[in-house]
C-alpha cells in the first residue's frame, strides 16, 4: 500500500490535482489566500510527512524525512526540469507589452532600480539587525524575485544548499505581496496604473503580476515586465556581489 | 504535432542559453543560461525571426501554470527543516518587513518620476506656447 501511495504516478497526480484544484478555487472566489503553489506545498508537505510517520511510527528520524523527500523530487522531476523552458517562456509577455515597455521605459527603468535596491538593501539590514547567519542573508537576496530567475542567483552566490529556502521564502513575500499590497495602496490614495504595477510586479513578482491585473490591464502588462526586469538587475546585482566576495 | 514543434523551439531557445552560459562561465561570467535564453527568444520575436504563433501555445501554459513548476524545489525545503526552524521567527519578520519597505520604495519612486515627466511635459508645452507669441 505505502509503495503505491510513494509511486513516482500518485506523487504527480497529487501535484497537478492540488495544484489545479486550488487554482480553481482562487479563481473562482477571488481571493489570494487560496493561492496554488502555497496550498500545494503546504498539503504535500504534510503528506510526505504523514507518509513517513504511518511507515516509521514514532522512530521517525530526519533521515527518513530526507529519503521520503528524495522520493517525491525524483518522482516530479519533469516539473523541475522544464523550469529552464519555463523562463525562457517569459520572453512572451515581455514581447507582447513591449509597447508599454517603450512608453515607461524610464519608469520601469527606475523603479526596478529602487525596488531592487530597497529589496537587497533591507535583506542585508534586517540580517544584520538580527544577526541571521551570513549564508542564509545571502540566500535571502532574491526574495523578491520570480522564482525562476532567484534560484539561479543563489546558485551565482555560492548558496546553492539553500535553494528551497529562497524558493520558499520568494513564494511567501508573493502571497505576502497579495495580502497585504491592497491595504496599503488604499492607504496611499492613489490608483494609478503604472505606480500600482510597478510596486507589485517589482516587489512580489509573479504572484504580484496577478493581483496588479485586477487592478488593470495595463497594470498587470507593467508588473509582468516590471517583474523580469526586477530579475534581471537582481543577476546583475548579484554577479557584482559575487566578484565582490570572491 | 504542433505543440511539440512549439516545444522544440522554446527548448531549441533554453540549450542554446545553457551553452552560451557555459561559455560565459569559462570566461568567469555567471549569467544563468535560461535567461539568456529569454533575451534570445525576446530580439528574436522583436526582429521577427520567430513568429509569436510558433510558441504562443506552450509558452502561455508556462506562463499560466507557472507555480507548479516550483513544487519539487520549494518542497526540497523540508529537507532544510532543521535550519528553518532555528531561524523561523527571523525569516518570518524579513518576510513581513522586506515587502512592505521595497514596496513602498518602488511605488514613491515611480510616483515622483511619472510627477517630474509630467512637469517637464508641461512645462515644454508652456514654453513652445510662449515662443508662438
Amino acid at each position: 500500500m505505502i509503495n503505491l501511495l510513494t509511486s513516482p504516478l500518485f506523487y504527480l497526480f497529487l501535484t497537478i490535482g492540488i495544484y489545479t484544484l486550488f487554482a480553481w478555487l482562487s479563481k473562482k472566489l477571488h481571493t489570494p489566500i487560496f493561492n496554488p503553489l502555497l496550498w500545494t506545498i503546504i498539503l504535500l508537505s504534510g503528506y510526505i510527512l504523514l507518509i513517513v510517520f504511518i511507515d516509521k511510527g514514532n522512530a521517525m528520524s530526519l533521515e527518513d524525512i530526507n529519503y521520503a523527500v528524495t522520493q517525491f523530487q525524483s518522482s516530479t522531476s519533469i516539473l523541475d526540469i522544464l523550469l529552464g523552458p519555463v523562463t525562457v517562456a517569459l520572453a512572451l509577455p515581455l514581447y507582447l507589452n513591449r509597447h508599454v515597455l517603450k512608453e515607461n521605459w524610464l519608469a520601469i527603468l527606475i523603479g526596478s532600480i529602487v525596488g531592487v535596491g530597497s529589496s537587497v538593501g533591507s535583506v542585508v539590514l534586517l540580517g544584520w539587525l538580527l544577526n541571521l547567519d551570513g549564508s542564509i542573508t545571502l540566500a535571502l537576496y532574491p526574495r523578491g524575485v520570480t522564482t525562476a530567475i532567484a534560484r539561479e542567483i543563489t546558485t551565482i552566490l555560492g548558496v546553492g544548499e539553500h535553494t528551497s529556502i529562497t524558493v520558499a521564502m520568494v513564494v511567501l513575500t508573493g502571497v505576502v505581496g497579495a495580502l497585504l499590497a491592497p491595504p496599503l495602496i488604499k492607504l496611499f490614495h492613489d490608483d494609478e496604473d503604472t505606480t500600482i504595477g510597478l510596486a507589485l510586479g517589482s516587489a512580489s513578482h509573479a504572484i504580484g503580476t496577478s493581483v496588479a491585473f485586477n487592478y488593470s490591464s495595463k497594470a498587470g502588462a507593467i508588473a509582468s515586465v516590471s517583474m523580469v526586469t526586477n530579475g534581471l538587475l537582481t543577476v546583475l546585482v548579484a554577479i557584482i556581489v559575487r566578484l565582490i566576495i570572491a | 504535432m504542433k505543440l511539440f514543434k512549439q516545444l522544440l523551439l522554446i527548448f531549441s531557445f533554453t540549450l542554446v542559453g545553457t551553452l552560451i552560459s557555459y561559455l560565459l562561465s569559462l570566461a568567469s561570467f555567471p549569467f544563468p543560461g535560461s535567461l539568456i535564453g529569454m533575451i534570445l527568444l525576446f530580439i528574436f520575436l522583436l526582429f521577427g525571426l520567430v513568429k509569436v504563433d510558433s510558441i504562443h501555445g506552450v509558452a502561455q501554459f508556462f506562463i499560466d501554470n507557472m507555480g507548479i513548476f516550483f513544487v519539487p524545489a520549494a518542497i526540497a525545503s523540508l529537507k532544510q527543516i532543521e535550519i528553518i526552524s532555528a531561524h523561523w521567527w527571523k525569516l518570518l519578520i524579513i518576510l513581513f518587513a522586506a515587502f512592505v519597505i521595497s514596496f513602498t520604495c518602488t511605488y514613491w519612486a515611480v510616483k515622483l518620476t511619472l510627477h517630474l515627466q509630467h512637469k517637464g511635459k508641461k512645462e515644454a508645452i508652456v514654453e513652445q506656447e510662449a515662443n508662438h507669441d
